[in-house]
């Protein structure tokens, strides 16, 4: 019986506490992300043209929280009991995949550490357009890299117990 | 950490205080719209392609409605674009510009629809290239939407991006 059978065979009862702990870390760690994606756009999309000041510091308080929140929900993922580890350890077949998330991850956490030392340079006026676009660009590029985790997380988990991921993130502890 | 829109209308007395406050609600309104057509799209596809087209249909016929009543409501001659347009002349081509780029979003809104209703009925998903071109059309709306900020706040000292 291959590994792909023997997960298909698993029944709901072998989804353990600590896999559901992992759901629900995850959860978290999604939601607490999405609110800062939304701050930094708001930030963004806020009036600038004469208070380029304050638009530029509620847009890097937006960004390093949004630095703060995926550098935790990076540290989440990395751990041994992480779901995406999991994935790793059970399911062979799609450990390229879970390297490419965190590879991703980690590029886009880059990226947000870059704009905010350059930011935090005393420099020349901001060009208020092109850091739109930038961080604009950035955020294109979290949400697209959350729809691919997403599909990793509920292929692996369909895979192995025929049931929803996101239906069992829901669902009251 | 508090990030949820405010729920009042942030400069209550304004002079143009009702034309600001229907033009800050109409954003907030296409705002949530986008949001939610956001997260279903990141919601996952494999094996479930179908429920997740309906879904991303569904979120995608809100933010038409959204966008629509939005650009109703600025067509007004009441409405705040409207009301700048006749105080500030100056302004009037890139009051126009914004309308223009508002019509081609709803447009483009509307040729995604079309084209996401013909796969469902050949059951035919590409949900990269659907990713993708949301992905665009909400770049192209968070610019446009930043640009209409930036004119309301230079025309009127109304910064509606705060609260909404």
């Amino acid at each position: 019986m291959s590994a792909t059978e023997r997960h298909a065979r698993t029944t709901a009862a072998d989804l353990t506490a600590e896999r559901q702990a992992g759901l629900e870390t995850r959860q978290a760690d999604q939601d607490r992300t999405l609110d800062a994606m939304h701050w930094l756009e708001r930030a963004l999309s806020s009036a600038a043209p004469g208070r380029e000041p304050a638009w530029l510091d509620d847009v890097v308080n937006a960004l390093g929280v949004l630095g703060t929140v995926t550098r935790d929900e990076h540290h989440n993922a990395s751990q041994p009991d992480s779901l995406l580890s999991d994935i790793a350890r059970t399911q062979p077949r799609l450990r390229t995949r879970v390297r490419g998330v965190r590879t991703a991850y980690q590029q886009i956490r880059d990226t947000i550490d870059f704009l905010l030392a350059e930011l935090a340079e005393p420099g020349d006026e901001r060009n208020i357009d092109e850091l739109r676009r930038r961080v604009g660009w950035l955020l294109t590029a979290l949400r697209h890299q959350r729809s691919r985790e997403s599909d990793l997380l509920y292929e692996a988990y369909y895979e192995a117990f025929h049931r929803d991921v996101d239906d069992d993130a829901r669902r009251q502890p | 950490m508090t990030t949820a829109p405010s729920q009042h209308y942030p400069y209550p007395d304004h002079p143009l205080q009702t034309a600001g406050q229907r033009s800050w609600t109409d954003r907030n309104t296409s705002l949530d719209a986008l949001h939610e057509l956001e997260a279903v799209l990141a919601e996952p596809a494999p094996n479930r392609a179908p429920r997740w087209l309906a879904n991303v249909r569904a979120a995608l016929d809100g933010l038409h409605a959204a966008l629509d009543a939005q650009a109703g409501g600025d067509r007004e001659t009441t409405s705040l674009l409207s009301e700048i347009a006749v105080d500030e002349a100056r302004l009037v081509p890139r009051i126009t510009r914004l309308r223009r780029q508002h019509d081609d979003l709803r447009e483009s809104v509307r040729a995604l629809r079309s084209e996401l209703a013909a796969c469902a009925e050949q059951d035919l998903v590409d949900v990269g290239d659907t990713r993708d071109r949301v992905a665009d059309l909400a770049r192209r709306l968070r610019h446009h939407r930043a640009q209409e900020a930036d004119l309301i706040y230079e025309a009127v000292n109304l910064n509606l991006g705060t609260g909404d």
